[in-house]
């Protein structure tokens, strides 16, 4: 679910890698949504790439 | 002796094109002072000199940039982007399959612009005795004796 066209260019807490908890299009957005929450510390917080990498 | 080895599937990922790849990505557990904060997906990167955080992660570590301090860094294609080293020291950790937790300290740098957190050589592949990409099993292999 992570890797989805539709979360191009947003940030993401997941949780197991795949299951997207909170999105964001800033990351103070998304770190204002997952604080406090008791399974902070499970959350893969990153930004859903929309970009081909060469390097 | 004793070894740990632990073993981390690739990621798959759409690209705009429709074409389907898989990235050597694991998560970290990257700490400072009271501060901490799972970050992922990281690229596992040997082309990167260094560990590479966008700029978002230094504000959360409270880390200031000082915008006189940096290192220009050339990208493949050879784009040039500059890069701020943190001001302390990060304490990583990640799951290691069963073993105890892998952890290890290291400066990273912040760039601006860049989404993806990249482990390069110094910050991630200087701290374990072997990482293999091993793309025909799609899985990338962690080794610290």
């Amino acid at each position: 679910m992570f890797y989805r066209k539709e979360y191009a260019g947003k940030w993401l807490a997941v949780k197991d890698e795949k299951k997207v908890i909170a999105s964001a299009e800033s990351f103070k957005d998304l770190i204002q949504q997952i604080e406090g929450r008791e399974d902070k510390e499970e959350l893969a917080v990153g930004h859903a790439s929309k970009h081909v990498y060469a390097g | 002796m004793f070894m740990q080895v632990s073993e981390h599937k690739f990621r798959k990922h759409e690209l705009p094109n429709g074409d389907i790849i898989y990235r050597p990505e694991i998560d970290v557990l990257a700490g400072f002072q009271q501060f901490r904060l799972k970050i992922g997906p990281c690229l596992i990167d040997s082309g990167s000199d260094y560990t590479i955080l966008p700029l978002e992660y230094a504000e959360y570590f409270n880390h200031e940039i000082n915008e006189g301090n940096f290192l220009e860094t050339r990208a493949a294609g050879g784009g040039l982007f500059k890069s701020y080293p943190s001001e302390d020291a990060l304490t990583f950790s990640i799951l290691m399959n069963g073993f105890r937790p892998k952890k290890w300290r290291s400066n990273v740098m912040y760039v601006e612009g860049q989404t993806t957190p990249i482990l390069g050589i110094i910050g991630f592949f200087n701290k374990f005795d072997e990482v293999v990409i091993d793309a025909a099993r799609k899985k990338a292999r962690l080794v610290d004796k």
